[in-house]
């Protein structure tokens, strides 16, 4: 849990990602208008807001998973290291880089082991010789104990991923990510779908995480935003409408707008 | 009023409900039937010998090399082997060896009996051997001779067997005929005594038909006449001088005298489709042997389309779900699986003629159908494959390319993968289609029944063998367990189907 | 990177060639057989052709009137539609209305295999039993009209009790509801709301079994007679457009090929448009019932 992957960028002093100006459109509809913001490194950022403000199309301008989508239209600049998202950047390299939890778990239809070593396979990691093995073995157990999940799967790892509780999919969803050594940790929601106990652990581990990775999260739960975040961007009908340190956010917030949401769902 | 609506609420789905219980009942009918008939045949025969098998007929033993499927002899099919009138097995029992018919000298006394079971007592003087039969010194050596010919045949004492009979069979004798008087079977008035089931022999010996105008002959009394002392056979002489005389008389003893027999009809019945049907391979356009080398090209065939249509229509299906955007190339895409899924196998028989087997000079062959078919199960894969990689979710694919997959890593690990049952079932389904196919086969693959050596090589699926037994007429029965074989084979890729259905179901 | 990107372009160009194969096969299909069938009528005038029962392209003039097949193809489908259609519609009224979990999964696994027993299959059950059933009932000789629609309409059952199952469990169950509650019987409420409703999908499924009916070849080879006249009546021997090019396609040479071929393009033509008829008459029904279309 120490190793450190990440090379910082020659622009260091910078954000990990600079946000300058991002308009999105899904066809004629404008989704995201004018964001500008900077997300710092080795911190969760977590952004809040009510369901349609944009903020989950956000994060997934950050991994450029909005490219799957039709009819879509994107303007500004996102700077992630210094490097331009949207110029001539290698995709997969990107996405390698930048890994992403879902909402919902969506462990693949193969076993726990099968699930961790997808990543390091698809990026040509082959497992021919006994070391080669060895290695893929060490990375799919170390990933699983990053994700807080060895001890509960270690008897089943050749076992179907689809077995395991919505805590443990989505914290193998977790290890999955991490398996690939990314340098950022998008995670849209993914405790929505759980219950109390597996949130819990997965806040706990969040914690652990921030200290190696650049963890921006989006989700629903304002505690949650206040238990784990450093800092808090609020979103409304594409506009970043706060951005801030999360303790400024909760209880010293400058735009009434923000005030309402908060005290709305706090009061 | 609401009364009458009930009323006829009540009707209505009555008839439904019949219709309903008909529909499954013609499948059961038809299913049922085939099976029956594939499994067992009964054919009406008609002869002029009473069933009624003698072992060992005057002391003597009819003996073969071993003769699969052959459990008794006629007297008339004895006589004719030892006349000439045979020269191969093909028209008596299920192969083609050359016939040898072999008999003791009838200068030796085991010879002179063999000679009177075949040409009668009184016959002895006309007796005239066929110019094939083999005479053999003794007993012995006439066993020897059998034992080393598949297709020799023996008459011998039955006493001789003993040691000397292993690696032989015995087959019995069927001779017993009834014979009868001129007056019986003369034409008058256009009648003739029909020919007569069991039963109505068994009414005729016990005496009650009183006269032949029962049986359709002319208006004359039935006489029965005694049997021999000692014996179940009435003298020749006796029959032919009584009036509307009849009785049992062996068709040996019948012959030498030139009198008329009636015509028995009986049903043969026993085992159509047995194991050596399945491993044996077909002879003589399949009118003898079995069916291996068919049902193996039936498999390479398969082989051969589903390793051709498989990739292709996963690819298709691939394309049209992952990469192609709704527009004109789409619908067009579409229109053209849906119009080739409508097209008649025969108008693929035509195409796969002209094209495969002509332009492209594939000739007749195993490659030339399989082609052809593979065209026609492709809509069936490419749809099937379709609606299982649209029901792969659309997260499972979101969290391989979040990873960093390319999309063609996505597809391949992910998504095929995932869709695997639903594509196996279309596989399934389209390998079912082919299967029985004929129509389109028959100008495309050839109907060579030996074992398919190559790509090239004219080759006979199960439906085509089917359709040729029929019609070339070589054999309904044979028709009916091919045919059997053939439903049984769509039976079970069609509830592997089912299962991997099943599975899919499961686990969602 | 550039490798992996040319790469993933190639392999989305194979997938399109693939996907493409299905539309060039039926261009193929059609070029071939109109390069194959159409040079007749430079010798033959097409209506003679279409509209002459004078078939005997063996003889010193040869002739080639293939009336008496289109008719036959259109007497046996209309006749075996005639037969399956009313019992195909109450099979899939009674799966999609009234069956119990139990009895409609016997029925459906029964209607499944009736669809995957091979056409020869069904010609062998043809001549053993409905040949004779009609021979004993009507006379002649049993290989007839009568014989071919029965041995048909079996083979069409299929597709129309899963067609009509389909489009009736398609309608919203709001019309089935709504019609309920003002007081109609269930029966009511299927012949007057929910068939009319399911109208286009039923009759696109009707015309499906249409195109099979016109383009099956062997079980009614088996059972029909194949005599190349006019069908004389129900037991009347009767040759239709598929058995004509497969009774003489082992022989025939030259103009008597060719005209196998043009029958092959009449055939062809039939089915393509009943095809078109049939996707018109889908798309129809996927727009105007939304949602629920199931296979």
């Amino acid at each position: 849990m120490t190793e450190t992957i990440k090379a910082e960028s020659p622009a260091a002093g910078n954000g990990k990602f600079d946000v300058d100006g991002l308009d999105l459109w899904y066809g004629p509809a404008q989704a995201l208008k004018g964001v500008t913001m900077r997300i710092a490194g080795n911190s969760i950022t977590a952004l809040i807001g009510p369901s349609g403000c944009g903020k989950s199309t956000f994060l997934r301008v950050l991994d450029r998973m909005n490219d799957l989508i039709d009819g879509i239209r994107i303007e500004g600049k996102v700077l992630y290291d210094g490097v331009d998202l949207f110029g001539q950047v290698d995709v997969i390299e990107l996405r390698k880089k930048i890994g992403m939890v879902f909402q919902k778990p969506n462990p693949f239809p193969m076993s726990i082991y099968d699930n961790v070593a997808y990543g390091p396979r698809v990026h040509g990691l082959r497992a021919r010789t006994p070391a080669e093995r060895r290695r893929l073995d060490e990375l799919v157990e170390k990933s699983l104990a990053n994700a807080a999940l060895l001890d509960e799967v270690k008897d089943r790892l050749h076992k179907s991923a689809l077995g395991l509780s919505g805590g443990q999919q989505q914290r193998l969803c977790i290890a999955r990510v991490l398996a690939v050594e990314p340098d950022v940790l998008l995670m849209d929601e993914p405790t929505s779908a759980l219950d109390p106990i597996s949130t819990s652990k997965i806040e706990g581990l969040l914690d652990e995480l921030k200290k190696s990775y650049t963890i921006v999260i989006v989700t629903h739960n304002m505690q949650q935003a206040g238990r784990v975040s450093d800092s808090t961007g609020f979103f409304l009908h594409g506009e970043l409408v706060e951005y801030a340190p999360t303790k400024e956010i909760f209880f010293n917030p400058r735009d009434e707008r923000t005030e309402n949401y908060i005290s709305g769902r706090f009061g | 009023m609401p009364n009458r609506s009930v009323a006829r609420e009540k009707t209505a789905f009555g008839i439904i409900r019949f219709l309903s219980v008909f529909t499954v009942a013609i499948l059961a009918l038809i299913m049922g039937f085939i099976l029956y008939k594939g499994l067992r045949y009964s054919n009406e025969v008609r002869g002029t010998v009473l069933p009624y098998e003698e072992a060992s007929p005057d002391g003597l033993s009819i003996v073969v090399n071993d003769r699969e499927g052959l459990e008794s002899l006629e007297f008339p099919v004895l006589f004719g082997m030892y006349t000439d009138e045979y020269i191969n097995w093909s028209k008596i029992s299920a192969d083609e060896h050359e016939l040898l018919p072999v008999a003791i000298d009838p200068a030796a006394p085991d010879g002179a009996k063999a000679e009177r079971l075949l040409f009668g007592e009184s016959g002895r003087a006309g007796a005239e051997w066929g110019s094939s039969v083999r005479f053999a010194p003794d007993a012995a050596s006439a066993l020897a001779l059998v034992r080393a010919t598949p297709g020799a045949v023996a008459i011998v004492p039955s006493a001789a067997l003993g040691a000397a009979g292993k690696g032989v069979q015995t087959l019995p004798l069927r001779r017993m005929t009834l014979a009868v008087s001129e007056d019986v079977v003369a034409l008058v008035d256009n009648r003739s005594v029909e020919d007569l089931s069991d039963a109505a022999i068994d009414r005729l010996l016990k005496g009650s038909i009183a006269n032949w105008k029962e049986l359709g002959g002319p208006d004359l009394a039935v006489s029965i006449l005694p049997a021999s002392p000692g014996g179940m056979t009435a003298p020749a002489a006796a029959i032919a001088q009584a009036k509307g005389g009849v009785a049992r008389i062996y068709a040996s003893e019948a012959q030498a005298a030139g009198l008329s027999t009636l015509t028995r009809k009986g049903v043969e019945r026993g085992w159509n489709l047995s194991f050596r049907y399945l491993v044996e391979a077909p002879r003589l356009s399949g009118k003898v042997g079995g069916i291996s080398t068919i049902i193996l090209n039936t498999f390479f065939m398969l082989i051969l389309t589903i390793a051709m249509a498989a990739p292709i229509g996963v690819a298709a299906a691939v394309y049209l779900v992952e990469y192609a955007k709704q527009g004109p190339l789409v619908r067009l895409l579409r229109l053209g699986t849906e119009t080739l899924a409508g097209i008649p196998s025969i108008i693929f028989g035509l195409f796969g003629f002209l094209f495969f087997v002509d332009i492209l000079g594939f000739g007749f062959g195993l490659l030339s159908g399989c082609l052809t078919l593979t065209l026609m199960i492709l809509p069936t894969i490419v749809r099937t494959s379709e609606e299982a990689l649209k029901a792969v979710p659309r997260s499972l694919r979101e969290g391989s390319l979040a990873l960093g997959a390319t999309k063609l890593q996505t597809i391949a690990r992910v998504a095929i993968p995932a869709a695997a049952p639903g594509i196996l079932t279309g596989l399934i389904l389209g390998i079912g289609r082919a299967v029985g196919e004929t129509a389109a086969l028959i100008f495309t693959m050839g109907s060579d029944y030996k074992l398919a050596k190559g790509l090239f090589s004219s080759a006979r699926a199960l439906s085509s063998h089917v359709y040729l037994l029929f019609a070339e007429g070589i054999s309904f029965d044979r028709a009916f367990s091919t045919a059997t074989v053939l439903i049984l084979i769509v039976l079970a890729f069609n509830f592997g189907a089912r299962r991997l259905v099943g599975r899919m179901g499961g686990m969602k | 990177m550039k490798l992996r990107k040319s790469l993933e372009k190639g392999a989305e160009g194979l997938l399109l060639f693939c996907a493409l194969l299905s539309t060039l096969a039926v261009l193929f299909i059609t070029i071939f057989l109109f390069h194959r069938g159409l040079p007749l009528f430079r010798k033959v005038p097409i209506a003679e052709f279409l509209f002459s029962t004078d078939w005997s392209p063996t003889a010193a003039s040869p002739k080639y009137g293939i009336l008496s097949f289109i008719l036959g193809s259109f007497y046996v489908t209309a006749l075996a539609l005639a037969f399956a259609v009313p019992v195909g519609l109450a099979v899939g009224v009674y799966l999609a209305e009234l069956a119990e979990k139990k009895a409609s999964r016997a029925i459906r696994s029964a209607v499944e295999i009736l669809a995957g027993i091979p056409s020869v299959v069904y010609g062998l059950f043809g001549i053993a039993i409905i040949s004779a059933v009609t021979r004993t009932l009507f006379g002649g000789t049993g290989y007839s009209l009568l014989s071919a629609s029965i041995v048909l309409a079996i083979m069409t059952l299929p597709t129309i009790i899963n067609v009509t199952e389909v489009s009736l469990r398609a309608v919203p169950h709001e019309l089935k509801e709504g019609s309920l509650a003002l007081g109609a019987t269930h029966w009511q409420t299927i012949y007057k709301v929910l068939v009319p409703t399911a109208r286009s999908g039923i009759i696109a499924g009707v015309v499906l079994g249409m195109g099979r009916a016109i383009g099956e070849t062997m079980a009614v080879l088996m059972v029909g007679g194949n005599a190349p006249i006019p069908p004389s009546g129900l037991t009347g021997k009767v040759r239709t457009l598929t058995m004509n090019i497969i009774t003489d396609m082992s022989y025939a040479k030259d103009d008597h090929l060719t005209s196998l071929f043009a029958t092959g393009i009449v055939l062809f033509v039939f089915i393509l448009t009943l095809n078109l008829v049939v996707q018109l008459a889908l798309k129809r029904t996927i727009s105007s019932v939304e949602g629920g279309q199931g296979a």
